[in-house]
C-alpha cells in the first residue's frame, strides 16, 4: 500500500506538483485566453452590437474580469500546492 | 443603475424612467411576437471561442491518457484532492442541461417557485450528506449503487435496478442531446432532426477522441463557464427590467414572484400545497438524489481526508445557492420580452428556449460565444456522464452478469465501446421523446419520480433498519417503481389529475417512495434477514462512523453547513 502511494506522489510531482495544480493551470489558461479574446474584441471589434447589452461594452468589461480571475486562480495554484509538495519532498 | 434606483424607490414608477423602459419593451416584444424568432447575431468570434473550448477539453483528455493508466481511477481512488477541487467537481457532476435550460424553463413556466429546487430541494440534502452520509460511506463497504444492492439485498434487486438504471441513463442522455440540438437550431436555423443528428455526431467525436477520460477537469471548468456565462445575463437582464420590482411589473403575474405565500392552497403556478413541496421535493426527490447518486458522491470521497470529504458537498452548496438566482432569473427575464413563451407547442416557442433566447437577446457576439460554450459544456458533460454510466451498467452489471461472465478484460473493453456507440444512437431516439413535454424540467422530474424515488426508499431502509430482508428490498423496489409508473399512466388516461405537471411529479415521487417503504417493511417481516456479520459496513448501526480530525472553525463542516442552511432560509424569507 505504501509503495503504491509513493508511486502516486511521484507521478503527481512529475505532473507538476499535484493534480490540483494542473487543474488550476488548466482553468486559468482557458479563462485567460477567453478573457483576452473578449477584451480584444471589445476594443477592436465593431460597435454595432452595443445596443444589445444596454450600451455597455460588456465584452470589454467581462473580458477584463475573466483575465483578472484567471490570474487569481493561477496565482493561488502556483502558491499553495507547490509549496506543499516541495515541503513534502524536503521532509519525507 | 439609475433605472434600478428609480424602480425601487418610487412605488408609482409610471413616470419618467419607468415609462421609457416600458415603451421600448412593448415595441420589442411586439416585433418578437410577430416573428417568434429572436434574432441571434453570432459571428466568427463565437465559433472561435467554442472551438478553443473543444481544443482544451480534448487536449486535456489526450494529455491525461498518455500520462496515466486511467485518470479517473487515479483521482477517485487516490483520495488526494483538495476540497475546493472535489467541491467544484461535485457540483459540476451535478450540473447539466437540466441546470441551465431546465431551471430557466421551469422559471418561465412556474415563476420563482422553481427556486424551490435549490433552496429547499438541494441545500438541506447537501448539508445532510456532508454531515451524516459521508462519514458512513467513508467507513463502509458502499462504493456504488449496484454493489450496495447486491451485498445488502440480493442479486434480483441488483439486476432489476441495473436494467432500470440503464433505461434511465439513456432517457437522460437523450435530454442532453435534445438540449444541444435546440441550441444549434437557434444558431443555425436547421430543423430539429438535422440539429439532433449534428449533436450526435459531435458527441460521438468527443467520446471517440477520449473526452470521457478527463471528467473531473471538465466538471470544474464547466462550473466556471456556467457561472461566468450566467452572471452577465442576470445582471444585464435585471438592469433592463428595472430590478426586481420592475421585473414583477413587466411580467405581470404576481403568483410568479412568491415562493411560499400562495402554497396554503393549490392556487399557485405549480398548483401544489406547501407540504407536497416539503415532503415530495424537499425530502424524497432531494435526498434521494444527493444521498444515492454515486457519480456525485464519488467526487466527495476522492478528497484528501475525511474532513475534506465532508466539506465537499458544503463547498458545492454555496454556488448552488447562488444558482437559485443565476439559473432561475433568466426564465423570468425572458418573459419581459417574450410573454407568450411556452404557450404554443412549437419547439421554437417552448419553455426550454428561455435561457438561449435571453442570451441571444442580451449578449453581443463575443460574450455570446462564452454563453454558448457554457451551454455546450454542460450538455457535453451531462451526456458524457450518462453515456459512461450506461456503458458501465450494461457492460458489467448486465452483460458480464447475465450474458458472458468469464471473458477477458479486452473483450469487455470492446463490448463497452460497442455499447457506448449504441447508447449514443439510442439517445437520438430518446431525444425525440423530450418533444412531448412542455419543458425539460417536467420531464426530468417525471423520470426522477419513477426511477429515483423508490430506490431512495430501498436505500433508506437498507441503511437504517437491520431487519430489512433481501426479498423485502426487492419487493419494495419493484412495487414502488411500477406503482409510480402506474400512477403516471393513470394521469395520462386522465383518471387522476393534478393542477400542473410538477405537482404530479412531487406527489408521484412521494407515493412511489411510500409504496416502496410500505411493501419493503411488510415483506421483510415475513422473510429471513441476513445474519448481522454480513451486514457490517452496510447498515448504519453496524458500521463504525469515522470521526474527522478537529478542524479550525472555517473548515468545520458543521459550521459551514449551518451557514449554508442559514443563507437558504434567509432567501426563503426574502422571496416568500
Amino acid at each position: 500500500m505504501s509503495g503504491e502511494s509513493e508511486h502516486r506522489t511521484e507521478e503527481a510531482l512529475e505532473l507538476g506538483s499535484g493534480p490540483s495544480l494542473l487543474i488550476g493551470f488548466y482553468i486559468s489558461a482557458i479563462l485567460l485566453i477567453f478573457g483576452v479574446i473578449l477584451v480584444l474584441y471589445g476594443i477592436l471589434g465593431p460597435a454595432s452590437q452595443a445596443h444589445k447589452s444596454l450600451g455597455i461594452n460588456v465584452n470589454l468589461w467581462w473580458g477584463l474580469f475573466m483575465v483578472f480571475l484567471g490570474c487569481v486562480i493561477m496565482g493561488t495554484s502556483w502558491a499553495s500546492p507547490r509549496r506543499r509538495a516541495i515541503q513534502r519532498s524536503r521532509h519525507p | 443603475m439609475q433605472v434600478t434606483r428609480h424602480g425601487l424607490n418610487k412605488s408609482s414608477g409610471k413616470l419618467g424612467v419607468g415609462n421609457r423602459i416600458g415603451e421600448k419593451t412593448d415595441m420589442q416584444s411586439l416585433a418578437l411576437l410577430q416573428t417568434t424568432k429572436v434574432s441571434v447575431s453570432q459571428s466568427w468570434v463565437d465559433y472561435l471561442i467554442i472551438g478553443i473550448y473543444f481544443v482544451f477539453v480534448l487536449g486535456i483528455g489526450a494529455l491525461l491518457r498518455k500520462r496515466m493508466r486511467s485518470s479517473e481511477d487515479y483521482f477517485l481512488a487516490g483520495r488526494s484532492l483538495p476540497s475546493w477541487v472535489t467541491g467544484l467537481a461535485f457540483l459540476g457532476a451535478n450540473l447539466g442541461a437540466l441546470e441551465i435550460l431546465g431551471m430557466g424553463a421551469g422559471a418561465a413556466e412556474y415563476g420563482i417557485m422553481q427556486a424551490h429546487f435549490y433552496w429547499i430541494g438541494a441545500i438541506p440534502a447537501m448539508v445532510f450528506v456532508a454531515l451524516f452520509m459521508i462519514p458512513f460511506y467513508y467507513g463502509s463497504r458502499v462504493h456504488s449503487v449496484p454493489g450496495y444492492l447486491k451485498r445488502r439485498y440480493n442479486e434480483a434487486t441488483r439486476g432489476f435496478n441495473a436494467i432500470l438504471f440503464a433505461i434511465f441513463m439513456i432517457l437522460m442522455s437523450g435530454i442532453n442531446m435534445y438540449a444541444m440540438a435546440i441550441v444549434f437550431k437557434l444558431l443555425l436555423g436547421w430543423s430539429i432532426t438535422g440539429s439532433i443528428l449534428l449533436s450526435a455526431a459531435i458527441v460521438l467525436a468527443y467520446v471517440l477522441l477520449g473526452g470521457l477520460s478527463s471528467s473531473i477537469y471538465n466538471e470544474v471548468l464547466q462550473f466556471f463557464l456556467i457561472t461566468l456565462g450566467l452572471i452577465p445575463l442576470v445582471g444585464i437582464g435585471l438592469m433592463d427590467s428595472g430590478g426586481w420590482s420592475g421585473l414583477k411589473q413587466r411580467v405581470g403575474k404576481p403568483g410568479f414572484f412568491h415562493l411560499w405565500a400562495d402554497t396554503g392552497s393549490t392556487h399557485n403556478p405549480m398548483a401544489v400545497h406547501w407540504y407536497a413541496i416539503v415532503l415530495g421535493l424537499g425530502l424524497v426527490v432531494s435526498f434521494g438524489y444527493w444521498c444515492n447518486d454515486f457519480l456525485v458522491v464519488q467526487r466527495a470521497l476522492a478528497a484528501e481526508d475525511l474532513a475534506a470529504s465532508q466539506r465537499t458537498p458544503i463547498i458545492a452548496a454555496f454556488p448552488k445557492i447562488l444558482y437559485g438566482i443565476l439559473a432561475i432569473f433568466p426564465g423570468l427575464i425572458v418573459l419581459t420580452f417574450l410573454p407568450k413563451l411556452g404557450t404554443t407547442s412549437s419547439v421554437a416557442n417552448s419553455y426550454n428556449m428561455a435561457v438561449p433566447y435571453a442570451m441571444a437577446h442580451y449578449f453581443p457576439t463575443g460574450l455570446l460565444g462564452i454563453g454558448l460554450t457554457a451551454l455546450m459544456a454542460s450538455f457535453m458533460s451531462g451526456m458524457a456522464g450518462n453515456v459512461t454510466a450506461f456503458n458501465t451498467v450494461c457492460t458489467y452489471d448486465i452483460y458480464r452478469s447475465y450474458v458472458r461472465g468469464d471473458a477477458s478484460d479486452r473483450h469487455y473493453l470492446y463490448v463497452g465501446r460497442v455499447i457506448t456507440i449504441a447508447g449514443i444512437v439510442l439517445s437520438i431516439a430518446t431525444a425525440y421523446v423530450v418533444l412531448q413535454f412542455a419543458s425539460i424540467m417536467d420531464y426530468v422530474q417525471l423520470l426522477h419520480s419513477i426511477f429515483l424515488a423508490p430506490l431512495f426508499g430501498t436505500f433508506l431502509l437498507g441503511m437504517f433498519w437491520k431487519r430489512t430482508t433481501p426479498w423485502g428490498g426487492f419487493a419494495g423496489l419493484f412495487c414502488g417503481t411500477f406503482g409510480g409508473l402506474g400512477l403516471y399512466i393513470l394521469e395520462l388516461l386522465k383518471v387522476i389529475s393534478y393542477g400542473s405537471p410538477m405537482a404530479g411529479n412531487f406527489w408521484r415521487a412521494l407515493w412511489g417512495w411510500l409504496i416502496c417503504v410500505g411493501v419493503t417493511i411488510i415483506v421483510s417481516l415475513f422473510t429471513q434477514p441476513k445474519p448481522e456479520e454480513e451486514l457490517k459496513g452496510l447498515v448504519w448501526s453496524l458500521t463504525e462512523k469515522k470521526q474527522a480530525e478537529k478542524q479550525p472553525w472555517y473548515k468545520n463542516p458543521w459550521v459551514l453547513g449551518a451557514l449554508a442552511l442559514a443563507i437558504a432560509i434567509v432567501l426563503n424569507v426574502i422571496f416568500f
